[in-house]
């Protein structure tokens, strides 16, 4: 499959364990290699330390059965030498083997965790055992302790260096970035977050509409990052799980401006299959990727150089209005664009004229123009311009204006009947 | 406003890379006078094809000589199109010095380079991340702005355009308030903005905003329009003698206190 994400990321262990074929590159990662280590190492401790122990047990039960056989030759037993005999044939009679295990266990871990030795080999069965088994004993103890010590280490460095390379953090932040994507509706997805990226998403964010941004290799900058309604995925998916983790099916728009003519390309197509009614805007880099654009499903599409000549040309054309366009987008004191309205069908103040909805002094919105559906214009509409349905209203406001435009707009039938009564 | 004849206008383009063909394109459709300098032979040719008669200069615009030959002292316009910011200052700044009535249009990736190429005479610098950027978002959140504007700057003969008529000094206008102006009633035009006489702006004024002397009103209309609000704003007698009986009035109210 064709893929533009960026190739030879390191496994993720989260992501590894629960995808499909992604188990024989896990088993090739070190915090495997460590997971085997610890293991080998474990079974190895267990199997001696039982050795060990239960050559212990025979040593303990052939002194406890000479022991018993010593009582039962007395004729006349004391209280004493009676209660002894019963504990003596109850401790033979009981099945050990279990316990020795565990016992074995327990030796291993404290041992290799360098959490303590407790020689219980020692401490009860030392003297009971032969030479033979005193030296192997004394020296399996010495090399396994050596080499359960390299390879603790050897663990531990992995699973620091796994948790502090905040692998699981990583998917942990991932998880809850995932959980509020997929809280958005109506939002934006934006691929590519430099440069002119950035500009996009910043006019989004503007005017209130939360932004999914998705990006190669470059990263958006902390300030962009830090703004409200802005969700950074990083792209290490395949193109589909990526815009499908995006909530490319709840998305209304959608924005592919990356440097590469293929990646917007794909883009554009896997964005276009997995939602058709999206609105799809994209760069097209190169002769004709305008056409190949279209053809796979852009709304519209322009090439930068196209967008700087017209910018550069316009002022030449008309600087005025080129001048106070620049000084409104640049302005730092008034968050104000020149905004339109659509009044849709069903709108309440459709019939209505401007000075009966008397939006001027409520709002303090000024309808400059009105673009009607045939695209004409109607300059400074008066007050007795009537509302029909399909007019775009333009104004220059800011986002907060804006809406109490249409807050306005839509109740305006309710606020003529009151002033009828 | 009307259709302003640009045949007689000269526009040296500098830098022929994807944006410097744009810009020649764009030129020669709305009928400039061009001419082009570049070093690659290749690109000055995919211009010449668009056109015959452009005056190609094939040459490093960074030398005042090219400059110099593709007519840069009587142009009127120069685009200074080069692929980095540094090129780009030095060229306007030799544009600048063999002509001084040079307007300069430069790009500038940097927006350290904007301030820059202003300082040495570039009157707009156009950062090309932010026009792509501005018209993407522009394009899908407010296509018809986008169509409307396009209407207004690009239109060949313009009936509707950009207004700005200053508040004369002295007149009788100055210091009223824009609903006792009554410009919508007399002349039909919806004030967008106010220019203030310190550049700052406001946007959609309210009708109690008081406009001064040197302030500029802003709106979208024709010339017929500008005229009435000029004439509306500068002294009519029996206006200015209703004016003056609305300032006393407001004078008194104040005087006690009273709110305007």
């Amino acid at each position: 499959m064709f893929s533009w994400k960026k190739q030879h990321r390191s496994p993720h262990l989260f992501r590894k364990l629960t995808r499909g074929g992604g188990f024989a590159v896990f088993l090739s990662s070190k915090i495997a290699v460590a997971l085997t280590l610890f293991v080998l190492v474990m079974s190895t401790g267990i199997t001696g330390f039982l050795i060990f122990a239960s050559h212990k047990t025979g040593v303990v039960k052939t002194g406890l059965s000479n022991r018993l056989e010593e009582l039962q030759a007395v004729d006349i037993p004391t209280e004493e030498q009676l209660f002894e005999k019963a504990q003596i044939e109850m401790m033979l009679d009981e099945d050990t083997f279990l316990g020795e295990v565990i016992l074995a266990g327990y030796m291993t871990s404290i041992t290799i965790t360098t959490v303590g030795f407790d020689d219980v080999v020692r401490d009860y069965a030392y003297e009971f055992m032969s030479e033979k088994w005193r030296r192997a004993y004394n020296l399996w103890v010495t090399l396994f302790v050596i080499l359960a010590y390299m390879v603790i280490l050897y663990v531990n460095a992995n699973f620091v260096a796994y948790l502090v390379g905040s692998r699981l953090a990583e998917t942990m932040k991932r998880r809850s970035l995932l959980k509020r994507i997929s809280k958005l509706n109506e939002h934006y997805i934006v691929c590519g977050c430099t440069g002119t990226g950035s500009v996009v998403i910043n006019e989004f964010l503007r005017v209130g509409i939360p932004v999914v941004g998705i990006d190669t290799d470059d990263k958006p900058s902390p300030d962009l990052r830090r703004k409200k309604g802005f969700y950074y995925l990083s792209q290490d998916r395949s193109d589909e799980i990526m815009l499908n983790d995006a909530g490319i099916h709840r998305a209304i728009g959608f924005v592919s401006v990356l440097s590469d003519a293929s990646s917007n390309l794909y883009l554009t197509l896997s964005a276009h299959l997995q939602n058709d009614n999206l609105k799809i805007v994209s760069r097209a880099v190169g002769s004709d990727s305008e056409e190949k654009l279209a053809l796979v499903g852009a709304d519209s599409s322009f090439a930068p150089s196209v967008a700087v000549g017209k910018t550069l040309v316009a002022d030449l054309l008309n600087q005025d209005t080129m001048d106070f366009l620049d000084r409104m987008v640049e302005d730092p004191e008034h968050n104000c664009r020149m905004e339109e309205y659509t009044v849709e069908k069903g709108c309440s103040s459709i019939g209505a004229t401007f000075g009966e909805l008397d939006l001027g002094r409520i709002s303090g919105v000024r309808i400059f123009a009105v673009m009607k559906a045939d695209k004409n214009v109607i300059y400074n509409p008066g007050f007795e311009y009537t509302l029909e349905e399909g007019d775009i209203l333009l104004t220059i406001e800011s986002p907060e204006q804006l809406q109490a435009l249409a807050r306005l707009l839509e109740r305006g039938k309710r606020r003529r009947r009151r002033n009828r009564q | 406003m009307t259709a302003t004849d640009h045949r007689s206008t000269k526009c040296v383009v500098c830098g022929i890379g994807e944006t410097g063909f744009c810009v020649v394109r764009e030129l020669l459709e709305h009928d400039f006078i061009v001419s082009v300098i570049d070093r690659d032979t290749e690109a000055l040719k995919r211009v010449q094809e668009l056109k015959q008669s452009i005056a190609v200069t094939e040459g490093n615009c960074l030398l005042d000589i090219t400059l110099q030959n593709a007519g840069v002292s009587d142009a009127d316009v120069l685009y200074s199109i080069l692929p980095d910011d540094r090129s780009n200052v030095f060229l306007c700044l030799s544009a600048r010095r063999i002509n001084s009535q040079l307007t300069i249009y430069s790009i500038a990736s940097n927006p350290s380079a904007e301030k820059k190429l202003e300082l040495v005479g570039a009157r707009k610098t156009v950062n090309p991340n932010n026009a792509e950027g501005f018209r993407i978002s522009n394009e899908m959140l407010r296509p018809n702005v986008v169509a409307f504007l396009d209407q207004i700057v690009y239109a060949r003969k313009q009936t509707a355009g950009y207004l700005s008529i200053t508040i004369p000094e002295g007149g009788p206008s100055s210091g009223l308030s824009l609903s006792k102006l009554e410009i919508q009633k007399m002349t039909g035009l919806v004030i967008i903005a106010v220019s203030r006489i310190d550049r700052s702006m406001v946007y959609s004024p309210s009708g109690d905003f008081r406009a001064n002397a040197g302030d500029s009103l802003i709106a979208f209309g024709t010339k017929e329009d500008e005229d009435a609000l000029r004439k509306l704003l500068s002294d009519t007698p029996e206006r200015k003698h209703r004016w003056d009986g609305v300032r006393n009035v407001f004078r008194s109210k104040n005087g006690r206190g009273g709110r305007i």
